[in-house]
């Protein structure tokens, strides 16, 4: 070969080379970081604009620049403030409830029995069904004249009067706590699965260490286990905080707010002014406030995963330093955009200043529930003096009693869609089904019915006069947006992973300038509540046509998934060794053949887990739905919770749909038990 | 079947450089191994080779030709990585194919190349099995297996053998070495255990901190060390160290005020060109000292302090003017902690370096 060729050759093979390699890091990772702006970026900054605006959606009016007046108003609206202090109050309460019980509970599973597995996947199914469509139920089971509690804490624990039964819902201070039990029910055995890992890592030679070194019980479980699962727990609180400080769906369907605004929290009231009051350019200014708050815990929460798994932490300041020091002239901002965190900081001081008074107090004013915390801490000491074999017995007796109280909600639901209208109020409740309804059957005396389908054929077919052996008049909407939600959820999650896929296998296989910022903006999207983006997109679906629309929902869902999916594929593509790739180059292929033909059919596990996740999510979604979606809704959970008929609240109904709905999640929960806490966590925790 | 040639190759990560300026010329059919520890840059170099990295500046040539831009597929080179990269999804029939493949071989072909490099490697009875149930020694046949079905230019190979226990390495040491000189394919080689290097090398090129240090053959890292880098990390046990002087007559090594050496007469003119009046290290072999227990010409007196005794060989360790020395001795010799012996520094056989820039001053 002369000399002159061989140079335009390689030339040619240098052209060639920089297209290849950085040509499918950016193919790969452009739908998803544009799909981001456009969808999360974009909403925002007009929402900013918004914020310092008059404007109301409804009036068709221009905003009008108003410049800080909505962020004073905010401020010194003692309505307002009450709103964050309820918050507040909300998210202590439940959150410590949730780290006490759900530590506990790892506790007492942290042990090997038979049927271990199923026991705890049954106990984690709580977390995995629609908050909204379980939480709408609890409504019936607090209810206060013929509510299962009610009835469990009078006819069998004999501790409440009869005459004068508690009213959960509707007396203000009752209606937080049984905001604090519901969601304490559904995220305990979130809390749970995070020390259950924390407790599976402990290496078993540091106990038989201690054991030698001759330590108590309580010195290494104070010693060895604590400090060992305290990184893990800390996860889950931030975890846990960052979601009860948005709370908007359980308040949505449980108390409305209510009684007066005794429930209001940020989220619903954001909602109000909204939707509500259509205070369009007030409700942006209060998201903002909120997504502030959320940022900083969002980035405790990130620089804590970074930790835990001992990588490099995704930091936005190298970012915001930089654009820090462009704004040097203005001191004070370079000073506030150094450190999100002091940005964030500042109102959670001063919330937890004003809250803690009123936490402090109500504690006070409860003293029973003071001296039974008291009382559960002492029982606690005097537990672990006792011989090993008492203690496994009565761990086994807890752990019964636990899967009991998970389960009983779920059962309710279960058997009151099978109940005959006429029985599903009755009182005692009835509880076992024994044989099939017949036609004019009298109810039994005793705690057995027998059992209809006459609730799933209401959700198909409206009959006559809404009687259930009456001529079929025509069909309901619900099979029609159980099929909405199974295409939306379906096309959505396709979508979600597969943009998740490239953007993952970019991240994990190429070297990208500014990885971490890329990545952690990718992971704080996910983080904002869909409350604080909601007015902004609502507002663009509107001028394009998009709302009440399946193509509207399948994009925000595949949106909300896609920096989900990125992070937990990431983590699956990072645990497959580069030098598979590698090898694969070096045999001959191109870096996408070796994508398709080597990572890809190794990380088929992950992709189904990660699109089983991202399924539930956009199945469960609820508020963008109820949201952005006219009447009747366009998707099932706000269809479930909105049957009211005749006599009020329809139960039977409401419970059929609730089955039909969650069998599917509680289907690929078992499938993907494995995978669960991998999931929950964004893929920082493994087991 | 091919030459390859590293010129000036700079490599950073972020703000770290990985490869300062790197020049090295492999010859046809050569056993090149890159030697050094953890970090010092001779996987990165290899990856660089490979086209897995690009470098920063540089070129690499492999035949002369220009492939530093290259993308791997393009190089005709096969590596075997630490971890084996065994696609687990596939068999090992299929793994040893999967080259093959690549270029669009004819299906006969494949299968006789695959049969041939696994009747070479004694894997016959594998081939059907997925890799997962393989042992360590398996798998590292049947990365071998897939770089040599390739019959590429080059072969790299990545510490292939630093996941195998010490028996298997041995004997794995030994069979790569003959494959090598079989197949008579350039080979460059990674690794950190200098063992494997000597062993196995037709030359060694010793790296640290990113730096070529020395390239050359295992004797001539062995005895001509260019550096105080070089003479420590090649050889177990290490080179002594013992910091000294020579007197301005040229008579004497000085270790201290109280403590000198007369310079032995065979060494007179090794130390003719090295500098007076500069801290210089003297470098002396484990087996180039010998012991008395009696006094003698020449001898020094140095007290034990412990003895490790291997089987073949004792290790003694003593104490002199300050400094730990190690001598190597026959099975035979014993010696116990305390006591006093008679040592004599063959001066003929030693180094001396330059305290500063750390550089041989003896040939």
């Amino acid at each position: 070969m002369d000399t002159p060729l061989q140079t335009s050759a390689v030339q040619k093979n240098t052209v060639r080379r920089a297209f290849s390699d950085r040509t499918i890091a950016n193919l790969f990772l452009l739908p998803t970081v544009l799909l981001l702006i456009a969808m999360n970026v974009f909403p925002l900054f007009w929402s900013l604009y918004l914020s310092f605006c008059k404007f109301t959606d409804t009036s068709g009016k221009p905003a009008e620049w108003v410049a800080n007046a909505n962020y004073l108003r905010i401020l010194n609206d003692p309505e307002i403030w009450k709103t964050f202090i309820t918050t507040a109050q909300f998210t202590a309460l439940s959150v410590g409830a949730q780290l006490f019980i759900g530590f506990g509970m790892a506790v007492l599973l942290n042990r090997t029995f038979r049927a271990k597995g199923i026991i705890t996947t049954l106990i984690l199914l709580p977390m995995m069904l629609s908050p909204v469509v379980v939480g709408k139920f609890w409504n019936f089971l607090l209810d206060s004249n013929w509510g299962l509690v009610n009835w469990l804490l009078q006819a069998v624990f004999h501790v409440q009067d009869p005459i004068n039964p508690v009213n959960w819902l509707s007396d203000p201070q009752n209606a937080m706590w049984s905001l604090v039990i519901v969601d304490t029910w559904m995220w305990s055995p979130f809390v749970m699965l995070i020390s259950l890992a924390g407790l599976n890592a402990v290496p078993p030679h540091l106990y038989e260490a201690a054991e030698v070194d001759r330590a108590s019980t309580w010195f290494k479980f104070r010693n060895i286990t604590l400090p060992m699962v305290s990184p893990l727990v800390m996860i889950a609180l931030l975890f846990r905080t960052m979601d009860c400080f948005k709370i908007f769906d359980i308040v949505y369907v449980l108390t409305g707010g209510g009684p007066g605004d005794a429930t209001k929290t940020v989220s619903y009231s954001l909602y109000k002014e909204a939707f509500d009051q259509h205070n369009t350019g007030f409700a942006c200014a209060l998201a903002y406030i909120i997504l502030l708050i959320i940022i900083g815990l969002a980035n405790l929460y990130i620089k804590y995963l970074a930790k835990v798994r001992g990588e490099e932490i995704p930091d936005a300041t190298t970012l915001l330093g930089e654009l820090a020091d462009k704004t040097q002239k203005v001191p004070v901002l370079g000073w506030l955009l150094e450190a999100p965190l002091r940005l964030a900081l500042i109102p959670i001081v001063i919330l937890l200043a004003r809250s803690a008074p009123s936490i402090a107090g109500y504690l006070a004013g409860h003293i029973g529930l003071a001296i039974g915390l008291a009382v559960a801490i002492v029982f606690l000491w005097l537990a672990h003096k006792l011989p090993q074999k008492l203690r496994t017995g009565m761990a086994y007796i807890a752990i019964a009693i636990a899967t009991v109280v998970y389960l009983l909600p779920i059962y309710w639901i279960l058997v009151t869609s099978l109940k005959p209208a006429t029985q599903i109020f009755s009182y005692p409740p009835k509880f076992f089904p024994t044989h099939m309804a017949k036609p004019g059957e009298e109810p039994s005396k005793d705690t057995t019915f027998g059992l209809t389908m006459q609730n799933y054929d209401g959700l198909i077919y409206h009959r006559k006069g809404n009687r259930p052996t009456a001529e079929i008049e025509g069909y309901s909407e619900f099979p029609k947006q159980l099929g909405n939600s199974l295409f939306i959820g379906g096309l959505s999650t396709l979508l979600a992973v597969a943009l998740g896929t490239m953007a993952a296998y970019a991240f994990a296989r190429f070297r990208i300038k500014g990885k971490g910022d890329l990545l952690f903006f990718i992971l704080s999207t996910r983080m904002m509540p869909a409350i604080v983006v909601v007015v902004p997109i609502y507002l663009m679906y509107r001028s394009l046509g998009l709302l009440n629309s399946q193509l509207g929902l399948i994009i925000l869902y595949t949106v909300v998934n896609l920096s989900f999916s990125t992070y937990l594929l990431k983590g699956f593509f990072d645990d497959i060794p580069h030098e598979y790739d590698d090898a694969a180059l070096l045999d001959g292929y191109s870096r996408f053949q070796a994508f398709r033909k080597i990572s890809l059919p190794q990380a088929l596990t992950g992709i189904a887990a990660t699109a089983v996740f991202c399924f539930i999510a956009a199945w469960n979604e609820f508020a963008f739905a109820q949201i952005l979606s006219g009447v009747p809704p366009l998707t099932a959970p706000p269809s479930i919770i909105g049957h009211t008929g005749a006599g009020g609240t329809d139960w039977g109904q409401i419970a059929a749909g609730a089955v039909v709905f969650l069998i599917p999640a509680a289907v690929f929960t078992f499938i993907m038990r494995k995978h669960l806490l991998r999931g929950v966590t964004f893929g920082a925790l493994k087991r | 079947m091919a030459t390859v040639q590293v010129k000036n190759l700079i490599k950073k990560f972020d703000q770290n450089i990985a490869i300062n300026n790197t020049s090295l010329d492999i010859e046809d059919g050569m056993f090149m191994v890159f030697l050094g520890p953890s970090g010092c840059g001779k996987t990165t170099t290899l990856r660089c080779i490979a086209g897995l990295e690009l470098p920063d500046s540089g070129q690499i040539l492999i035949d002369g030709e220009d492939v530093t831009n290259l993308p791997p597929s393009a190089r005709d080179i096969a590596m075997v990585f630490q971890q084996y990269a065994i696609y687990p999804h596939m068999t090992v029939g299929e793994n040893l194919a999967f080259p093959l493949k690549a270029v669009r071989t004819p299906k006969e072909v494949i299968v006789q190349r695959v049969n041939e490099a696994a009747k070479k490697l004694h894997i016959e009875k594998l081939l059907g099995r997925k890799p997962g149930k393989l042992s360590g020694g398996e798998m590292q046949r049947v990365a071998i297996g897939r770089a040599i079905v390739r019959r590429p230019k080059v072969f790299l190979m990545d510490e292939p053998l630093s996941n195998l226990d010490a028996k298997l390495r041995t004997e794995m040491r030994a069979e790569i070495k003959r494959l090598q000189k079989d197949l008579n394919v350039t080979t460059i080689y990674v690794t950190h255990d200098q063992l494997e290097a000597m062993s196995m090398a037709d030359r060694i090129a010793i790296m640290y901190g990113g730096s070529l240090q020395q390239n050359g053959t295992p004797s001539d890292v062995y005895d001509r060390p260019a550096n105080l880098f070089v003479a420590g990390f090649i050889g177990s046990p290490a080179m002594n160290f013992i910091p000294c002087r020579i007197s301005d007559d040229r008579t004497t090594l000085v270790f201290s005020e109280s403590s000198r050496m007369t310079i032995q007469p065979a060494a007179k003119t090794r130390f003719a060109n090295v500098p007076t009046g500069r801290d210089l290290i003297l470098g002396v072999r484990p087996e180039d000292i010998s012991l008395r227990k009696d006094h003698q010409a020449e001898y020094e007196e140095s007290e034990v302090y412990v003895v490790e005794p291997l089987g073949a060989e004792n290790i003694v360790d003593l104490r002199y003017v300050g400094s730990a020395l190690k001598v190597r001795t026959l099975p035979t010799f014993s010696a116990n902690i305390g006591e006093i012996l008679y040592m004599r520094i063959d001066q003929s056989r030693s180094h001396l370096f330059d305290s500063e820039s750390t550089l041989a001053l003896t040939g």
